[in-house]
């Protein structure tokens, strides 16, 4: 009790508290604002509060990596199809299970398991397929790291569309049973948001935001570049499976079409937007391109924007997205939040408001500006 | 395996290789000169088979139509440089490769939204699909034409960048650009040339890309953009004669496990292909032929 008592009051958590726990309330707020508008679990809203919720997942496990890092990775929608195919392997009712994965082993057609079994499973295959990945991509030059996180993208898709016994191919996955509800993802969005803000202070976090800025000085200070990439990439990996994994025992039905270009990039530019370093950019980016996204999805489908009837355009949400993230990329490269989580922001606008623009002090483990 | 038959798997290596070696150096030509891996190139194959579909369905000869798909992507390099690239001059290696990677989601849904989000049928000319037959060999014209096609534009690249006082400048950007502009060379005007040489480049590789294929798609960009990026880094990214290089051992990789996995595996030799780069890059981290210095 004592440890633990000493943990929360040392000054590391005081950080990771201060930052975590607005990006908490907001997380909290969406659950409330779901729960209280579709009691019974139902309908669009929901399912978009829901998906929102699992998306954020999604993007602070990428941001762990590439935010703290400066690598990219093209190859984390890899691994929420992992999570996703490891938790119907185990989940698909039997009878359908012998049907759509004939290849299974004896025990594992067996198998089916609840929630808590599918998301551990999940996240341990996908820990363990990242692990050995990473053995070759963190050894590499950022640039041909890049490269390698799409050529495993690709791997991956050509795995998903063509392992017929294991994945039914490009036909998709289909029958899981419902077990993500609104509180189970706000839960695992705030262990997400929180476990990443840990990350971001802690000593392997700082080594590997060294490594960003300079990777040579990084490693002449005594910093082990691969080692701290290693880690950062494993344990972003394992979240993005545990992320697929709740993904897909909410949408039921699946495809390898899922885990592909359009996600990648859907995923890259929330990240973009909201700001890469910061954990709070990716709940920030996630949030906005959202709305983005079901704003114009009606116009795309049905010509409504707001009501009025508008022309159908064909991929036209994803256009306007792409050329947001472009213009942020010209006009504000650093994203929305730069460098500063939303206590930062907090502070700052409460300063303004009270004493006439008084300058921030950038947190520590950030870098303060240019 | 017969003689005959490894004869014949050479001459698809070349075909495919020399096809991969003029995508690779387009991309690594923008790389020198600016640092940014532009991943909207790929798209620049897409307008040249758009341009070609657009044009044959509407009675345009086929050689004119060619021309024209090679012109356009040529303009369209250089607007894309001149839109998006130049606000983004001297802008990080991440920030560029995201930059390029949105410009290339745009154009893919402006094809959709603008010709069709279907794939096309397109008709090149009968004799392509013929094929000559060489004592054992039947070699396709379609094989002939791009390996005379890579070969020819190999050659006139390398004069120009050895012979002429543009390509020598543009070799002294890559090598160092802050001391090639001490030189007194123009920063604007190399990477405007370097965009313009890689549009055409990736014109021709595009004529050849949809002349094989026989369809254009608005996503169609995808994969030669991606078979580019990895010659490019097993050469080395930066090194122009690695680029070619990549481009072949790629080629060689691809149709290597094609003619050795049994048909059950088949359509797994594309990811064991990449898995092979992979190993290559583990025991060369930088690429075959990596530049000696160090990009700052």
């Amino acid at each position: 009790m004592a440890v633990f008592a000493r943990l929360i009051s040392s000054r590391f958590m005081r950080s990771v508290l201060r930052t975590a726990v607005p990006l908490v309330v907001v997380l909290v707020a969406v659950m409330v604002v779901g729960a209280v508008m579709a009691p019974d679990g139902r309908g669009a809203t929901y399912r978009l509060l829901v998906n929102f919720l699992i998306t954020v997942v999604i993007v602070v496990a990428l941001q762990m990596f590439t935010g703290n890092s400066g690598i990219v990775s093209w190859g984390h929608a890899a691994f929420v199809g992992i999570g996703a195919y490891s938790t119907a392997w185990f989940s698909v009712p039997m009878v359908i299970k012998e049907d759509i994965f004939p290849g299974l082993p004896a025990w594992m057609m067996g198998a089916e398991w609840g929630l808590v079994p599918c998301l551990l499973v999940s996240t341990a295959i996908g820990a363990l397929a990242a692990a050995v990945v990473g053995l070759a991509i963190c050894r590499m030059k950022e640039t041909a790291m890049a490269m390698s996180t799409l050529g495993l993208l690709v791997i991956a898709h050509g795995i998903y569309s063509n392992w017929e016994g294991w994945t039914r191919g490009t036909e998709g996955v289909y029958a899981l049973p419902t077990n993500t509800t609104i509180y189970i993802a706000c839960g695992f969005a705030c262990l997400a948001v929180l476990l990443a803000v840990m990350f971001k202070y802690s000593r392997v976090g700082l080594r590997l935001q060294a490594s960003r800025e300079d990777p040579l000085s990084a490693e002449s200070t005594g910093v082990s570049v691969v080692r701290a990439r290693y880690f950062a990439w494993v344990a972003s990996a394992a979240m993005s499976a545990l992320a697929g994994s709740l993904w897909a025992q909410f949408n039921l039905a699946f495809g390898p079409a899922q885990f592909y270009y359009a996600q990648v990039f859907a995923i890259l530019s929330m990240l973009v937007i909201g700001g890469l370093a910061t954990v709070s950019g990716a709940l920030v980016g996630a949030g906005i391109t959202t709305v983005i996204f079901e704003v114009l999805r009606g116009v795309e489908n049905e010509g409504n924007l707001f009501g009025i009837e508008v022309p159908q355009i064909s991929g036209l949400a994803q256009m306007i997205l792409a050329l947001i993230t472009l213009l942020i990329l010209i006009f504000r490269p650093n994203g929305l939040l730069a460098w500063w989580e939303l206590d930062g922001w907090i502070v700052k606008a409460r300063d303004r408001f009270w004493k006439g623009g008084r300058k921030l002090a950038p947190d520590a483990g950030e870098k303060g500006g240019e | 395996m017969s003689a005959s038959e490894i004869g014949q798997q050479l001459i698809n290596v070349l075909s495919l290789g020399s096809t991969y070696a003029l995508l690779a150096l387009g991309l690594a030509l923008v790389f020198g000169v600016m640092g940014l891996v532009n991943f909207a190139y790929g798209e620049l194959v897409t307008i040249t088979g758009y341009t070609m579909y657009l044009m044959t369905i509407n009675g345009v000869p086929w050689g004119l139509a060619v021309v024209c798909g090679i012109t356009f992507a040529t303009i369209a390099s250089l607007l894309m440089e001149r839109l998006a690239f130049r606000p983004l001059r001297n802008a990080s290696f991440l920030t560029l490769l995201f930059a390029s990677f949105a410009l290339s989601v745009i154009l893919q849904n402006v094809f959709r939204a603008t010709v069709s989000p279907r794939t096309k049928g397109i008709r090149g000319p009968g004799l392509l699909i013929e094929s000559l037959q060489i004592g054992p060999l039947t070699i396709s014209w379609m094989s002939i034409v791009t390996i005379v096609v890579g070969a020819a534009a190999l050659i006139l690249l390398t004069l120009f960048m050895r012979g002429s006082l543009a390509g020598i400048s543009m070799r002294a950007a890559a090598e160092n650009f802050s001391v090639a502009r001490l030189m007194g060379i123009k920063a604007n005007r190399v990477i405007a040339l370097a965009f313009v040489i890689s549009g055409l480049l990736a014109g021709v590789a595009g004529v050849l890309w949809v002349s094989r294929s026989g369809s254009v798609s608005p996503a169609m960009g995808f994969v030669p953009i991606l078979k580019a990026f990895i010659a490019t880094v097993i050469g080395g990214l930066g090194s122009l004669p690695g680029a070619v290089l990549g481009g072949f051992v790629l080629a060689a990789a691809e149709i290597f496990f094609i003619v050795v996995l049994p048909t059950s595996v088949q359509p797994f030799s594309d990811p064991f292909a990449l898995l092979l780069v992979i190993a290559i890059l583990y025991f060369k981290p930088n690429g075959l032929l990596a530049p000696v210095a160090e990009r700052v």
